[in-house]
């Protein structure tokens, strides 16, 4: 995101020389999601956590369900099912390890809501599409769905991971301090998650046959991921840069 | 006339019906040092929190000034270095890495990460996590990662409770040196503490808070 002047830059004094404490946009950025990959790569607690839960219930869908072969709209449907809750599971850390650790602070000293929120969008970005590289795939080969088109499902996929982990980054920094923050972001998350899934899920099904086009789902998953990440930079400095009362 | 200017005006914070403090103003000016004394929960360290704009007060208002300009607390973040006790390094992290991080968040020279790992002891410890570190290590850490953009405006919360005389002799080297950069405000319990302000502010004494030259 190009950006000709931060919001720190435009609110400091003009009359005083503090060049050096002045970081670049995207120098926060990278460094924010730096951070988070590293302390995910020595921890392995998100990827662990949701690629556990998509395994074991993939199996589980696979023992009692068997091949999907013949039935594209249940296999995208329980695709869908496996990557929503694994991806709550894995999004729902990245601001409530921040308060329970108290580093949730350091981050509000030093650096600019918009950077936060573009340095977790883009490793929560990142933590999905990890997720869906080996969920997806072993769901296609354990139940036996065949692919017509490999595009639709890799965009829709995409697509549809953007929005989440735009809307997730959101609502991870609202209910960050809330009690029970894991099983919330599901429940909080879900209504603005719902429109991306249906979407998604549409062009999935049509990726494994079900339907013959897939372009109005992608073409409308791909506007909603897009009005997502405008309203995560939007709406982020109010969510987090309020001081407590 | 003084750049760096503090206002608090009849400043007040309560925690749902419970007041911590009321009634509390004060002033203060670069090249000062303000400590801020009172038994615990009297409010030390909100108010610091109210300073750097991570809490907003319930009545009264502050702020900052800078020449003619004034700024809310919020706005005078990036002029502010804070050693507080729920503003932690990563516990994953190095003692380089978090300094690296901040560093980039401050848009700092990353030659200084060196200087201040030096400056604060801790250079044979740089590359270790900081999950291993005593709490006297966790401290230096707090206090390089907060002067690191070497700011204007400093806050320390209890800045010689964890640490050993090698370690207050630096706090007391930092001190001096920050109030010839610019204004530190110092909350302590330790009465040894007290040299390192010109002015005091007593907390928690009675209902109108207490400010004494």
């Amino acid at each position: 995101m190009a950006k000709s002047k931060s919001s720190w830059e435009r609110m400091t004094p003009t009359n005083i020389a503090l060049e050096p404490i002045r970081a670049g946009w995207w120098r926060q950025v990278g460094a924010i999601a730096c951070k988070d990959v590293l302390i995910e790569w020595r921890t392995r607690h998100a990827v662990g956590t949701a690629i556990a839960f998509a395994v074991v219930s993939l199996t589980a869908a696979s023992l009692s369900v068997g091949s999907l072969r013949d039935e594209p709209n249940l296999a995208a449907g329980v695709m869908w099912v496996i990557l929503f809750f694994a991806s709550c599971l894995a999004l729902g850390r990245a601001f409530t390890k921040e308060e329970d650790a108290h580093t949730a602070n350091l981050l509000r000293l030093t650096a600019e809501p918009s950077a936060i929120f573009a340095g977790k969008f883009l490793f929560n970005l990142l933590l999905l599409m990890l997720i869906a590289l080996v969920t997806v795939p072993l769901l296609l080969a354990v139940m036996g769905v065949t692919v017509k088109v490999l595009s639709w499902l890799v965009i829709a996929v995409g697509v549809a991971m953007v929005a989440m982990a735009a809307l997730g980054t959101m609502v991870g920094a609202m209910l960050a301090k809330a009690q029970s923050r894991t099983t919330l972001l599901g429940v909080a998350a879900f209504p603005l998650f719902f429109p991306a899934l249906a979407a998604a899920l549409q062009a999935t099904a049509a990726s494994f046959g079900a339907a013959p086009d897939a372009k109005d789902a992608l073409r409308f998953l791909s506007a909603y991921a897009g009005a997502s990440v405008l309203a995560g930079f939007v709406l982020f400095e109010s969510v987090w840069s309020t001081p407590e009362k | 006339m003084a750049s760096i200017r503090l206002r608090c005006e009849n400043l007040g914070k309560a925690f749902g019906r419970r007041w911590v403090f009321r009634h509390l103003s004060l002033t203060a000016a670069e090249g000062m040092g303000i400590v801020i004394l009172g038994p615990n929960g009297s409010g030390k360290t909100t108010l610091l929190r109210l300073l750097c704009g991570l809490l907003t007060p319930t009545e009264g208002r502050i702020r900052w000034q800078w020449k003619d300009e004034t700024f809310s607390p919020s706005q005078m973040r990036p002029f502010i270095g804070a050693v507080l006790p729920d503003c932690e390094p990563y516990d994953e992290l190095t003692a380089m890495e978090n300094l690296w991080l901040v560093a980039n968040l401050r848009g700092v020279d990353k030659k200084r990460i060196g200087e201040w790992l030096e400056r604060v002891q801790l250079s044979r410890a740089a590359r270790q996590p900081v999950g291993t570190f005593s709490s006297g290590m966790r401290w230096r850490l707090k206090l390089a990662m907060a002067l690191l953009h070497e700011p204007p405006i400093l806050l320390l919360d209890e800045p010689t409770a964890l640490l050993d005389v090698r370690g207050r002799q630096l706090v007391d080297e930092l001190i001096a040196e920050q109030k010839r950069r610019g204004l530190v405000i110092v909350a302590t319990n330790d009465e040894r503490d007290i040299a390192y302000g010109e002015e005091q502010i007593v907390l928690g004494a009675n209902d109108t808070d207490e400010h004494r030259p």
